[in-house]
């Protein structure tokens, strides 16, 4: 665990709060690791800030179709085969442009500085079948409620700011 | 005051931190010294922040050190202030003083 939030850190400032260790206590350890962190990720928010913005904007999008495929999902109509069908049309016609949005906002702006077209295509790609899964669970599992969304949604885009603003490589975000 | 030259209160003590400790200046000493002669803790990460915000206004300059054991494996990154980051801190200084010099509630040395 303590390797895990380590790697998260600046490397020079990871040395230093092990060399530390040595000489101060196990509670003053885990607070500089929290400070570090927050400090590391408010500068990546100022310094990553087209990123942090194509992440709330991709997730908005998706939350959107989301709580709509939700809607016709709880909307009295038949469950039927055709339903199923329409839903999973939905589904990919979200995941993709999801995948799409994301893409571009997140991996092309990223290509101007990294060109590196392959970062940008696995990028569209990871949110595109992560999306896929997620939506197709919301179809699938008929008594999927409101309340489990907005959780499943509040922790993917935690999970996604998390690794904008936390990640030391901006190549490696995704 | 020129924008280039405005230093916020940690930035000036960091500032000051690296210059007394001349080739010395890292992480760990860096927060020490502003614990023993500022009475206050200072957060490694709050002394890193602040070290690349003067990073990137040019006013210190960074080398990697050697790494050890005792670090994990990483290196120290060792911090020198810049002929404009010496002006910064002059020009700071200059700025405060003038600030301070008249302020009847200032004088004598009393709250």
């Amino acid at each position: 665990v303590t390797n895990w939030f380590l790697n998260r850190l600046d490397p020079a400032l990871a040395g230093d709060l092990l060399e530390e260790r040595q000489r101060r206590s196990a509670l003053w350890f885990w607070r500089q690791m929290l400070h570090g962190m927050l400090a590391a990720a408010g500068s990546n928010a100022r310094r990553r800030s087209r990123d942090v913005c194509a992440t709330v904007a991709g997730w908005a999008l998706q939350f959107w179709a989301a709580v709509t495929i939700l809607k016709l999902h709880l909307a009295p109509s038949s469950h039927g085969l055709l339903w199923r069908l329409g839903a999973c049309a939905a589904v990919l016609l979200a995941a993709g442009v999801y995948g799409l949005v994301l893409g571009l906002l997140r991996g092309f702006c990223k290509y101007a500085a990294t060109q590196a077209w392959r970062t940008t295509l696995s990028i569209a790609a990871n949110a595109f079948f992560v999306n896929l899964l997620v939506c197709l669970s919301f179809v699938l599992l008929a008594e999927f409620s409101f309340t489990g969304l907005l959780l499943a949604e509040v922790y993917w885009l935690s999970s996604d700011l998390i690794r904008v603003l936390l990640a030391r490589d901006p190549r490696s975000m995704c | 005051m020129a924008r280039r030259g405005y230093l916020g209160e940690f930035e000036l003590m960091v500032l000051l931190a690296v210059l007394r400790l001349g080739d010395d200046a890292y992480g760990v000493p860096i927060g020490r010294e502003i614990e023993q002669r500022c009475g206050r803790e200072a957060a490694l990460g709050s002394v890193y922040a602040a070290l690349e915000r003067l990073e990137e206004k040019g006013f210190v300059t960074a080398t990697l050190g050697e790494s050890t054991a005792q670090r994990g494996g990483r290196a120290k990154r060792y911090f020198r202030i810049t002929p404009p980051g010496l002006r910064a801190v002059r020009d700071t200084q200059r700025a405060l003083t003038k600030l301070w010099t008249g302020v009847p509630q200032l004088q004598g040395g009393r709250a």
